[in-house]
């Protein structure tokens, strides 16, 4: 077990490392930042300071040495922006970030999971057919598109709450049912399908030959065995927390990771993105080796044998 | 509707007019059939011909999409339409029911002691250390070598015999007065087969629980049951003790389905096969759903469904001398 | 005359055990020596995990033994893939378990009845239709049910079908993989006088792999009981299944059911080909076993009465 979960945290960690090196790559390959950080008619001298400061004036590989090597001690370098740490400057978005993205999470699981299991137990009636429908709807529509037509409904023409910033909670209910609902309309596809699966099996009408009430043999039996593909869905929200709530935050302009970066990309401050960029990577991985290790916790078939 | 044969004074369960049909598709057209206590019943015939259907429809096992009719009465009381309370009760309780593939048939995520201690917990009424007590005393039971530690194993680190024996633990575990074995040891190699079906035999004698065998393999039925009903179309075509009905056998169905089995002994001719196919059943012909395949057809038999007439063995089939 | 023959072949896969445990052979076929003349048909039986498929595609050429030779009709088996191999398979066919499997849902089964007359460039279009034609009325399809996809026609049919794609070159060998295990018994018996109706009328020789006893009895002409990898006994199928001489044979024949010989269970699992015992491979579940048999692993020998058993007290 041991060993599984060792090779398992190898793989995840070269993961890592991979990414720092291609985000660096593809940052560095993509334009000279001093030239945009200090507009193209500076002075010459001006320039080579600011690349001897950042280290821009080294070969690249060194660059990539240095850069590294700084990683591995936590230090992101610095945001070109204002000289303070990379990781300051995105480490006081996380905040807001999750704020969104936590309570987008609860709403898709509490309603997601449910209505995939209400619709399962009740195929092709009415209400399957309703969350279906409503599903379809759910992840068919674009984020941004939902926002906009949720701003216009209820804060331009109903006037019921605000359309962006962070000044109260009422700030949080539009963006999170925006970034809620797709999530929760994938959740629900996904659970029913994996409780039709199981439904479907052998060993759930042997539950109820054996005399287990309806509701003791959807809860102890069926349920347990949909968790596991459904783990897998969960897992990669999870994942997603910081990252995935860029199109939204820039929508209702939340001062969240997700509009930083969009800020930091177009000002190609380097060390903030990269710092996101690594953020993320080892957010979606560190929750791959949470589903994995789950995996083994819901289904003894996956488990290493250890004789 | 004949006269059924009554093995005690009032049988354990009494079938009468069960039908069955999914999204209006009949699939079991009018089953009248008893069980006594203690008897071992076959039940035989090729796949869609209703013989587990009719035990699941008994049962309320049968999916939302199926329309039952009929009456299923265990003891006078009836089963079809019984709420749910009264089912659940029945099931795994009086009458314990197992399956066909034994690895599917057990879910896979519980350990294989507390898949037999639920069973035990529901009708026995013990709960904690008492129901695991009881749980290891009926793997041991039905031959669970090591039965102390199996207890903690999932399925699939079980053989397929040893599935079934746990299986057969559970079901044993209402102390049932009838077992429902539905094609136990189809899924099952032959040396494997013939353990499953030993232990069947030992348990019914030890417990003098009564047995409905439904298989395909009309050799197992041969050698485990004293009475046999062949089913063809989602009827019974033939009734009969076991010996009498292999001795001779009256409906053209049943004399088909033995010619079709290869002998063990005996020089080797060409096997009387049935022709065709079993009629689809949203396509039934109007008269014996047999006739089309029938080499004892007359016109007769296209005009209407024959009864199941006689009174020690039934036969449904003019042509039959019953 | 001798079509196929199989000479000591071995066959073994490399198996983990758990997800990083080192990987272990397992021996599906260890040492296996058949022979099946033309027009004949011989038996394998066995219960699972005996190797008696892998044999069959050991046979067929689909696989390459690690060790032993694979000859038919007098030459070598080619190895895979290579235009000797490919022509090589207008003579010999597989006829598997599930019919559906092997056909292709998409096409009509007229289309991929033809399939093999256009790889081997048999006939122009005109004599493929007649051919066609011939193959289905000589395993009882209708003309209409040509057309129709493989969905749309019954278990039986499938399985007719299937054979007809197999008898489209003209094969001198079948390799029946458990042909009629999925069926019912009333068509069972359809397909199983078929395959011997069609022997008779083109003289097929027969690799006939199954673990219903009555129905290897019913086509076989010489029959070879497997066991672990191996052939534990040989010989005419009415003398092993009166009087089976290996102990493994007596169990499988007791065991059929509605047989006439008195049950003698066998007892514990069916064998894990990863954990081989030692000496004959059958003395933990042999009820006659001696000390000798757990140390020395019997050899197939050839008795006076012609079978061949590999058994220390069944020599005969």
């Amino acid at each position: 077990m041991l060993r599984f979960v060792a090779i398992r945290v190898g793989r995840a960690a070269l993961t890592i490392v991979l990414v720092v090196t291609f985000a660096f790559v593809v940052l560095r390959l993509s334009g000279d930042p001093a030239l945009i950080i200090m507009s193209p008619d500076a002075p010459a001298e001006a320039i080579a300071a600011f690349r001897h400061a950042y280290g821009l004036d080294l070969p690249i590989w060194q660059q990539y040495l240095h850069y590294f090597g700084a990683v591995a001690q936590g230090d992101m370098g610095q945001s070109m922006r204002d000289g303070r740490s990379a990781l300051t400057v995105v480490a006081e978005r996380i905040p807001a970030t999750l704020a969104l993205t936590v309570t987008a999470l609860l709403l898709k699981l509490c309603i997601g999971i449910p209505s995939g299991i209400f619709a399962a137990l009740h195929r092709n009636g009415w209400i399957d057919r309703a969350v279906m429908a409503l599903a379809t709807a759910g992840f068919t529509v674009p984020s941004f598109v939902l926002g906009l037509v949720l701003v216009l409904v209820f804060s331009v023409q109903l006037r019921w709450l605000p359309s962006g910033g962070q000044e109260s909670w009422s700030s949080v209910v539009l963006p999170v049912i925006t970034l809620g609902a797709g999530g929760a309309a994938i959740l629900a596809r996904f659970t029913r399908s994996a409780m039709l699966e199981v439904l479907g099996q052998p060993y759930i009408r042997a539950a109820s030959a054996k005399g287990v009430p309806w509701h003791t043999v959807v809860r102890r039996h069926a349920l347990p065995n949909a968790a596991i593909p459904t783990v897998t869905i969960v897992g990669f929200m999870v994942g997603s927390l910081i990252a995935g709530a860029v199109v939204v935050e820039s929508v209702f302009s939340w001062p969240g990771v997700g509009r930083l970066l969009v800020i930091a990309v177009s000002n190609r401050d380097l060390a903030v993105v990269q710092t996101i960029l690594l953020l993320v990577a080892s957010t979606m991985v560190c929750s791959n080796l949470v589903v994995d290790l789950l995996y083994g916790v819901l289904d003894p078939r996956l488990r290493v044998v250890t004789k | 509707m004949g006269l059924t044969v009554v093995p005690s004074a009032s049988p354990l369960i009494r079938i009468s007019g069960l039908s069955v049909a999914f999204n209006g598709t009949p699939a079991l057209l009018g089953i009248d059939l008893t069980v006594g206590a203690g008897e071992t019943l076959g039940l035989v015939g090729e796949s869609g011909c209703g013989k587990s259907v009719t035990w699941l429809a008994v049962l309320g096992l049968l999916p939302n999409s199926a329309t039952v009719g009929g009456s299923a009465t265990l003891d006078g009381r009836e089963l079809v339409g019984a709420p749910a309370s009264v089912l659940e009760r029945v099931r795994g309780g009086r009458v314990a029911m197992i399956f066909q593939d034994p690895a599917s048939a057990l879910n896979p995520v519980h350990r294989i002691g507390r898949q037999v201690s639920e069973a035990v917990t529901l009708h026995r009424g013990l709960s904690g250390g008492a129901a695991t007590a009881e749980a290891l005393r009926l793997l041991d039971e039905v031959g669970i070598p090591d039965a102390r530690n199996r207890m903690t194993a999932y399925p699939h680190e079980m053989s397929g015999g040893q599935n079934q024996r746990v299986m057969i633990a559970t079901a044993l575990a209402g102390r049932p007065e009838l077992l429902i074995a539905d094609e136990p040891t189809t899924a099952l190699d032959v040396t494997i087969q013939a353990q499953i079906l030993d232990l069947l035999r030992r348990l019914q004698r030890e417990h003098g629980m009564a047995l409905v065998l439904i298989s395909h393999d009309l050799g197992v039925v041969a050698e485990m049951c004293e009475r046999v009903c062949v089913m063809y179309a989602g009827r019974i075509v033939e009734e009969a003790q076991a010996g009498a009905l292999f001795a001779g056998p009256r409906h053209p169905y049943t004399t088909g389905l033995m010619g079709a089995l290869p002998p063990l002994t005996g020089p080797r001719l060409r096997l009387t096969a049935i022709p065709g196919r079993v009629p689809e059943p949203w396509a039934m012909p109007p008269g014996c759903a047999f006739a089309p395949r029938c080499p004892k057809r007359i016109e007769a038999c296209d005009v209407s469904v024959p009864n199941l007439r006689g009174e020690d063995r039934r036969v449904a089939c003019i042509r039959a001398a019953a | 005359m001798t079509l196929l023959a199989l000479d000591s072949v071995a066959r073994g896969y490399p198996m983990r055990r758990g997800w990083l445990g080192r990987a272990v052979m397992v021996h599906a076929v260890d040492g296996v020596s058949l022979e099946v003349s033309a027009g004949r048909t011989l038996g394998v039986v066995g219960e699972s995990g005996c190797g008696k498929s892998t044999t069959g595609r050991l046979a067929l050429g689909l696989e390459t033994p690690d060790s032993g030779t694979v000859t038919f009709a007098g030459a070598a088996m080619p190895p895979p893939g290579g235009a000797a191999w490919r022509a090589l398979r207008a003579q010999m066919q597989l006829v598997p378990q599930d019919p559906l499997g092997a056909l292709d849902r998409r096409l009509p089964v007229a289309r991929q009845i033809a399939e093999p007359l256009v790889i081997h460039g048999i006939g122009d279009a005109g004599e493929r239709a007649d051919r066609v034609a011939t193959l289905l009325a000589s395993v009882g399809l209708r003309p209409d049910q040509a057309a129709r996809h493989p969905h749309a026609l019954s278990g039986g049919q499938r399985q007719r079908a299937v054979l007809a794609r197999a008898l489209a070159a003209g094969p001198a060998l079948l390799v029946c993989d458990e042909p009629v295990s999925a069926l019912d018994v009333s068509i069972q018996a359809q397909i199983v006088n078929l395959l011997t109706d069609l022997q008779e009328s083109h003289g097929i020789a027969m690799l006939f792999i199954s673990h219903d006893l009555r129905v290897v009895r019913q086509v076989s002409h010489e029959v070879a009981v497997m066991y672990l990898g191996r052939v534990i006994e040989r010989g005419d199928p009415d003398a092993i299944f009166t009087d089976p001489a290996h102990p493994y044979s007596r169990a499988l024949v007791a065991a059929i059911p509605g047989g006439s010989k008195p049950h003698a269970i066998l007892a514990g699992d069916p064998p894990n080909p990863a954990d081989r015992p030692a000496g004959c491979a059958f003395h933990p579940r042999c009820p006659v076993v001696v000390a000798r048999c757990r140390a020395e692993t019997p050899t197939l020998d050839v008795r006076a009465d012609g079978r061949a058993v590999a058994c220390h007290l069944a020599r005969g």
